[in-house]
């Protein structure tokens, strides 16, 4: 496949990246690890005038820990978060992960990257919704945070202004008694989620939940927080049945997906109770230490 | 790393394939695919699908497997490239994972297999003993369409095994 003619620029910083990028205007894309982005260009479905990578700004590829949260650069690769103590410490960033795309894409695939693109079937929106993300936009007028809610504003449609990046990630590490789970539908290898759930409880010393966040993706146009979840589970078991169930059908009632040949809107209703109810049992178990992998929940 | 040109839809890169240096001129819409292919030889990369789907283009970068046809050539500059011609030995002797396919009938009509052996490298410079979970895990973005997966699991876990045989005699030694 042949890609039509683009402008390349390659800045080595991050102020430099955000110059051209104002210069440029709205013709012009950031790259990151490409995985949507040069496949969009090759169906001739993205044509930028100008591409602007940011492989070449080193301070990117930072994956930090800073005031309580966890900072991950827009060079951050989704692979960062499949081993190691990050992985082990917040689980459900592994749950992610490991249904992401292959081996290959997450080798270069990044979060900020997925995010940016803001497809209603990705993965990481959903997630970053539960746990309570915030983003570091950066522009030329300098830096500035948006909640990961007002950032993702409608299908492929973000808060970024045409000439700011979104520079980094940031995961507030819990503070508190706190556990979490990500659970999502493919059918292969490869595909988006035909609907996933992701659960945040908060616990007090006696394992009552004190809060909960639930998040939907693949079901809306974008990815959707749950209101009532909170209202749901405070002051309950999370291994509580009847709370389980109701916060199931709160979520099937909440989301809004569309009838397509992975299923009818009723199926994929069920479908959100169901996955709800997973990941909430799944991040429940965490809670009191157990080592669970989400794989066993799909 | 590299001087842009003013036109900047040409670029002058520095790359490292297969352990050697080399200062070119490309077009800056050029997949590394095909960059690999045309500038280098390197046919071994395979343009299988073109779409991201098939994993017969993979090549490692900085030692991670990536697809060569969702990445363009002036994206690898500064970086190492390598590709199946850089498996084996300068001196033609095969690495552990060409022999386990070979012994355990881990190809057909080859198509797919410089993607499943650098995906595999890749795999086993992460988990040196992967279980035939992880194996399959690790292979899940490479296609073979003869269908030949059990033995390509068997012909890497076989390299495995050879490979940690391999540390252990470096040990006892």
């Amino acid at each position: 496949m042949y890609l039509s003619n683009f402008r390349y620029h390659r800045p080595t910083s991050l102020s430099e990246a955000v110059g051209l990028l104002d210069t440029m205007g709205q013709d012009a894309r950031v790259l990151a690890g490409g995985q949507s982005l040069i496949p969009m260009m090759k169906l001739h479905i993205a044509l930028p005038d100008d591409l602007i990578d940011l492989d070449a700004i080193g301070e990117l590829s930072e994956l930090s820990i800073e005031d309580g949260t966890i900072c991950v650069g827009a060079m951050v690769r989704h692979r960062a978060f499949e081993h190691g103590s990050l992985a082990a410490s917040m689980p459900i960033l592994r749950d992610t992960v490991a249904g992401i795309a292959d081996r290959q894409v997450r080798n270069r695939g990044t979060m900020c990257g997925s995010i940016a693109n803001a497809d209603p079937g990705g993965d990481w929106a959903p997630v970053l919704l539960a746990i309570g993300a915030t983003l570091d936009v950066t522009g030329p007028g300098g830096q500035r945070s948006l909640a990961i809610g007002d950032f993702i504003v409608d299908a492929y449609t973000t808060g970024l202004a045409e000439n700011e990046i979104l520079s980094c990630v940031r995961i507030p590490i819990p503070t508190g008694r706190q556990a979490s789970g990500y659970v999502a539908l493919k059918r292969r290898t490869g595909d988006y989620a035909i609907a996933s759930a992701a659960v945040r409880i908060d616990l007090d010393t006696g394992g009552a939940c004190t809060g909960a966040a639930v998040a939907l993706g693949s079901v809306a146009t974008k990815a959707l927080l749950v209101d009532e979840a909170t209202d749901i589970l405070r002051g309950q078991s999370p291994f509580e049945r009847h709370a389980a169930e109701r916060l199931g059908d709160a979520a099937a009632e909440a989301c809004d997906p569309f009838s397509d040949n992975h299923g009818t809107v009723a199926y994929k209703r069920s479908l959100v109770k169901t996955l709800v109810m997973r990941a909430l049992e799944l991040a429940a178990r965490r809670s009191r230490g157990e080592t669970v992998d989400a794989n066993s929940y799909t | 790393m590299q001087t842009a040109i003013p036109d900047a839809t040409k670029r002058r890169i520095k790359i490292t394939v297969n352990g050697h240096e080399y200062d070119r001129e490309v077009d800056v819409s050029t997949l590394l695919v095909y960059f690999l292919r045309r500038d280098f030889g390197l046919t071994g990369a395979h343009v299988g699908c073109d779409t991201s789907s098939c994993g017969a283009c993979t090549v490692l970068i900085d030692g991670r497997s990536a697809k060569a046809c969702t990445m363009l050539a002036v994206q690898a500059a500064g970086h190492s490239l390598t590709t199946v011609e850089g498996l084996a030995a300068e001196d033609g002797t095969l690495h552990p994972l060409q022999i386990g396919f070979w012994q355990a009938h881990g190809l057909q009509c080859g198509f797919c297999t410089p993607g499943m052996l650098m995906s595999a490298l890749d795999l086993l410079t992460e988990i040196p003993k992967p279980n035939d979970a992880e194996i399959r895990k690790a292979i899940a973005g490479n296609i073979c369409r003869c269908t030949g997966y059990k033995n390509i699991v068997k012909a890497i876990a076989h390299a495995a095994a050879a490979m940690q045989s391999d540390v252990k005699q470096g040990d006892a030694t």
